[in-house]
């Protein structure tokens, strides 16, 4: 396994985190709670764990993050999270890919290289927090 | 604002009880992620390692479905790393 020791502890404390933020968020359903620790046993075989999750409506949320350790601390080296409707459209996505500099309306990111494309496919700053993410998509969701 | 009912959920406790007794093999984490390449595969019509050549890395990769191939790609990787530690593989290494 690539990760062991304290590395899978803090592996185990980021997902565990994760899974707080959504079922604090949204009422997940019943076979979620069955289904995140075997998502997490396979992110401990390959470093990323990817989460999907209907949160009502027929949106589904997609929390994918590939991790990496700095010595002992886990690092998120890569994410993408996606807000996505029935058909497919992603109504908010964030990620770390680092092409872009400015906002929409050529303001330097907050936090380059986090941002979101919004539901207009607009770029906007963001901290690169998935817990801000989350509770963005709640209230995005709740305003529809 | 929701009326519905919160499904019951697990404590930690339980989560890490089930994380420990590794009910999921390496063989069948790495099938899963060969799943996934191969659906990106048939969509795009390209294969893996000519998508990370050419895609990954650069501003096209800011898709998310290419976002999510090569992380999906690296993985997949990382995972066969630990499962086959031979030198041979590390020239694919990426």
């Amino acid at each position: 396994m690539p990760f062991e020791g304290r590395q899978r502890g803090a592996l185990l404390d980021r997902c565990w985190s994760i899974y707080l933020s959504l079922t604090g968020a949204f009422n997940v359903p019943e076979n979620f709670h069955v289904e995140f620790p075997v998502v997490v046993e396979s992110a401990l075989v390959s470093g990323a764990l990817h989460v999907t999750v209907p949160v009502g409506g027929n949106i589904t949320l997609s929390l994918r993050e590939e991790y990496a350790f700095d010595r002992q601390r886990l690092t998120v080296n890569r994410y993408s999270y996606n807000l996505i409707d029935a058909a497919g459209n992603n109504l908010l996505r964030a990620d770390d890919l680092p092409f872009h500099r400015t906002d929409y309306r050529r303001r330097l990111l907050t936090h380059p290289p986090h941002h979101i494309h919004d539901q207009r496919s607009r770029v906007v700053s963001f901290g690169g927090d998935v817990h801000r993410f989350i509770a963005d998509a709640k209230t995005l969701l709740s305003t529809r | 604002m929701s009326s519905q009912k919160k499904t019951r959920g697990i404590t930690k406790k339980q989560f890490v009880k089930v994380i420990t007794r590794g009910n999921l093999s390496a063989d069948q984490a790495i099938g899963k992620m060969v799943n996934e390449l191969q659906l990106y595969e048939r969509k795009y019509g390209m294969r893996s390692e000519v998508f990370y050549a050419l895609i990954a890395g650069t501003p096209a990769e800011d898709q998310p479905d290419f976002l999510n191939w090569a992380i999906c790609y690296r993985s997949y990787f990382r995972a066969l790393q630990s499962k086959f530690p031979f030198k041979e593989l590390s020239r694919y290494a990426v």
